[in-house]
């Protein structure tokens, strides 16, 4: 399956205030390409979640939102990459076991269960690069 | 050149898809509608009689078109019957456990009737968590007690 | 009795919160302050927080909205959580996280006739 990006927009996800702007932009982009009111609540709500992420873990990194298409699917993708300490025990972010004061160590494992395609490469000191797609549904 | 071209056929392609996506979406809303036939029982009761299949994109399906017909009927009780499923496992029970938590959200309670023996059995040795949810045998005695729930009564109009 | 941003209203016994801006963090903590010292203040019977206007609620607001009930409970108030959109209750749900022990009604008026009476 190839995808084509239609449109991308980088931002900094540096403080809180990055993290409504990245919420608001995967919201318009979603509403842009289709989706349904549910789709573009889950997509917004797993941007929240992962920009979130990226300030609580790695204090700083950044954030793309794509209008993208493939085998006539339109859709949203979204990579959160970001250089801080990485993330050692994967399984147990996935499964929701990290929670911070901050969250209910949901970011991962919530947004996995939001969105349609879901990517981590991670490594203790390599920082972290996560890619979501969610796709229009008829 | 050939860049150009391609290009002009990717865009008659997306034009022609698009086209074609109109009707698919037509076709797709009319199964949804077919397969997840909301009735209004009463006034703010709902019923979900659920036959065949049910697999996830159908559950999301099924969630989605109950809560939107909860807050549009300000309905306080759904009653949801699966008499008509075939295979009850640990995806439909874990299903309509979400949907049930999703309606509480929302201020409503979900009945859930139609329980056969069979899916009883399967229910407890899957190990399901179902306390959350008001569950009945027959679909008369959930829309007994979703009647209760909105402070109404069946009874018998004396001789 | 409130910082600007969300407004508390006292209906009878009971505190009304209308939450109509989103929640990012800081007015999620400032909406969590003003709404205890209001309930200190007032000492409700209930308190009621309208949601309707939020179109997202992620893990992060759910929790303050669940630790909001939780504490105005410790305080002698009881909560309910109405208005909860289709799609942020699908949302949560799906997230794992359908805020257990939260009251929640469908509307207002229901919300308040859940709610106890001082009188």
């Amino acid at each position: 399956m190839t995808i084509r990006v239609l449109n991308r927009d980088e931002m900094a996800v540096e403080t809180e205030h990055d993290v409504v702007t990245v919420r608001r932009k995967a919201q318009a982009v979603a509403h842009g390409r289709g989706l349904s009111t549910f789709a573009i609540a889950a997509i917004t709500t797993a941007a929240s979640e992962l920009a979130r992420n990226v300030l609580a873990h790695a204090r700083r990194g950044t954030a793309s939102v794509e209008a993208v298409a493939a085998d006539g699917r339109s859709g949203v993708r979204m990579v959160f990459r970001d250089d801080g300490p990485g993330i050692a025990d994967l399984p147990r972010a996935l499964a929701g076991g990290y929670s911070t004061a901050r969250s209910l160590g949901l970011g991962l494992s919530g947004s996995r269960r939001l969105v349609d395609e879901f990517e981590i490469e991670t490594a203790p000191g390599k920082g972290t690069v996560v890619t979501v797609i969610k796709w229009a549904r008829f | 050149m050939t860049k150009l071209v391609l290009f002009d056929m990717s865009l008659a392609i997306d034009t022609y898809i698009a086209a074609n996506i109109d009707t698919v979406a037509r076709h797709q809303a009319a199964i949804r509608e077919l397969s997840t036939p909301v009735i209004r029982v009463h006034h703010r009761v709902l019923l979900l009689p659920l036959v065949g299949t049910v697999d996830s994109h159908r559950a999301e399906q099924i969630m989605e078109t109950l809560l939107l017909r909860v807050v549009d009927e300000q309905a306080r009780a759904v009653i949801i019957d699966i008499a008509g499923v075939p295979l009850v496992d640990t995806m439909v029970a874990d299903h309509l456990l979400k949907t049930t938590e999703a309606v509480r959200l929302l201020g409503a309670e979900t009945i859930l009737t139609g329980i056969s023996a069979q899916i009883a059995r399967t229910i407890v040795h899957l190990g399901v968590d179902i306390s959350a949810m008001h569950t009945r045998s027959r679909l008369a005695e959930g829309i007994e007690l979703a009647l209760g729930l909105i402070g109404r009564a069946i009874t018998s109009r004396p001789a | 009795m409130s910082r600007g941003t969300i407004p508390i209203l006292r209906v009878a016994d009971n505190l009304l919160v209308t939450v109509q801006t989103e929640l990012h963090d800081q007015v999620a903590e400032a909406f969590q302050e003003d709404v205890l010292a209001a309930v200190e203040k007032t000492g409700a019977a209930g308190l009621l927080i309208d949601v309707t206007g939020l179109d997202i609620v992620d893990s992060y607001v759910a929790r303050v909205l669940s630790d909001t009930a939780k504490m105005a409970r410790l305080m002698g108030t009881e909560t309910v959580i109405v208005g909860i959109r289709p799609e942020v209750a699908a949302t949560l749900v799906r997230m794992g996280y359908a805020m257990p022990g939260v009251r929640t009604a469908l509307n207002v008026d229901e919300g308040l006739a859940m709610l106890p009476s001082r009188r």
